[in-house]
């Protein structure tokens, strides 16, 4: 049993995954933005979900927890997209992943298609915990992504 | 279905030709052993492939790989590329096998951005485990190496997940190849490598 930390679970793919690591008999906390993080010191895994507060939570807990899993977009494959702020947002938080790079974090980049499609993301996570050397996978959309 | 791929009589090149093999695919394997030189017989490698389901993009030669990929990326159903991690760090690794696989990659992205690309997995890999049979005494020594299965199941990841078309899969550098760094280049800040 792994001790999982997740941010963004009341809806979407934050809740699917809350919902399949609790089925498989994990401890799961779920935090928001106004959640003491001091709590999630220790856990196994901790995916980073919630838009909005990825980078002060990066920045708070890459040092004391096992894992990190920190959900990107595949935005930031789009040069040429004008900068709206969750690009830009996107595109600093991939940064200071790749620029921390350490061996403990994933960077997920999913596209809309992943987005709506927990399974799939299940899947990456579980190729990602049994072939932990690889660091970043990367779903990428045809054709620009919707803004 | 019908999977074409280059250099498949060494590695990770006959782990993959034999997988699908043992799939039940139709495999064609382009070789120099068998008349297939990647640069020699450009034009030969690109008719072979042409109409493959599945064209593995997987041995190197200088701009050959990139080529392969602007070839055919209209004329094959999907494409897996072999590609480096060490593109990623141009400005301390110096040589021109850098600089192909970062083209290699761009080729990748723009077939990925565009509405008609093909489906496209572009893994971006570090040492790869060696034959047993291997006794070069040049080969590349490391800490760690990627085992085959390790590549064979982003490979299934992918196969098995077609509503993702387009992915990329990022390996880490290894420590000895950090400490090789660190010593060629003693400035090196070490948040910019993996391992």
């Amino acid at each position: 049993m792994l001790k999982i930390g997740i941010t963004g679970t009341t809806r979407g793919l934050g809740q699917a995954l809350h919902d399949h690591f609790v089925n498989k008999g994990h401890h799961v906390t779920a935090f928001n933005r106004d959640s003491d993080m001091s709590a999630a010191v220790g856990c196994d895994l901790f995916i980073n979900n919630a838009y909005g507060i990825q980078m002060s939570i990066l920045n708070q807990l890459y040092a004391s927890v096992g894992k990190m899993i920190v959900m990107g977009s595949i935005v930031t494959d789009f040069p040429d997209v004008e900068m709206p702020d969750y690009t830009y947002e996107k595109t600093k938080l991939e940064e200071r992943v790749l620029e921390l790079n350490l061996p403990n974090i994933l960077l997920l980049k999913l596209s809309s298609t992943a987005y709506n499609d927990s399974q799939i993301v299940i899947n990456a996570i579980e190729y990602w915990l049994a072939n932990p050397l690889v660091n970043v996978i990367s779903f990428r959309a045809t054709g620009a992504p919707n803004r | 279905m019908k999977m074409v791929i280059t250099g498949h009589t060494w590695g990770i090149g006959k782990a993959l030709y034999d997988s699908f093999k043992s799939a039940e695919w139709e495999v064609v394997g382009l070789s120099r052993s068998n008349g297939y030189d990647i640069d020699a017989d450009f034009d030969r490698v690109v008719e072979a492939a042409i109409g493959a389901d599945l064209f593995i993009n997987n041995a190197y030669r200088d701009k050959q790989q990139t080529k392969l990929v602007n070839a055919l990326k209209n004329k094959v159903k999907k494409m897996i590329v072999m590609g480096s991690v060490s593109r990623h760090y141009p400005e301390l690794i110096h040589t021109d096998y850098v600089q192909d696989k970062q083209e290699l990659a761009e080729a990748c992205r723009l077939i990925s951005i565009d509405p008609a690309g093909i489906d496209i997995l572009h893994l971006d890999l570090s040492f790869i485990e060696q034959p047993s049979s291997n006794n070069d005494p040049t080969a590349f020594t490391s800490d760690y190496v990627i085992k085959f299965d390790e590549i064979l199941n982003a490979v299934d990841f992918w196969m098995t997940n077609p509503k993702i078309r387009q992915m990329e899969f990022r390996w880490k550098l290894t420590p000895f190849v950090f400490n090789q760094l660190k010593a060629a280049f003693p400035t090196l800040d070490p948040s910019r490598v993996t391992f």
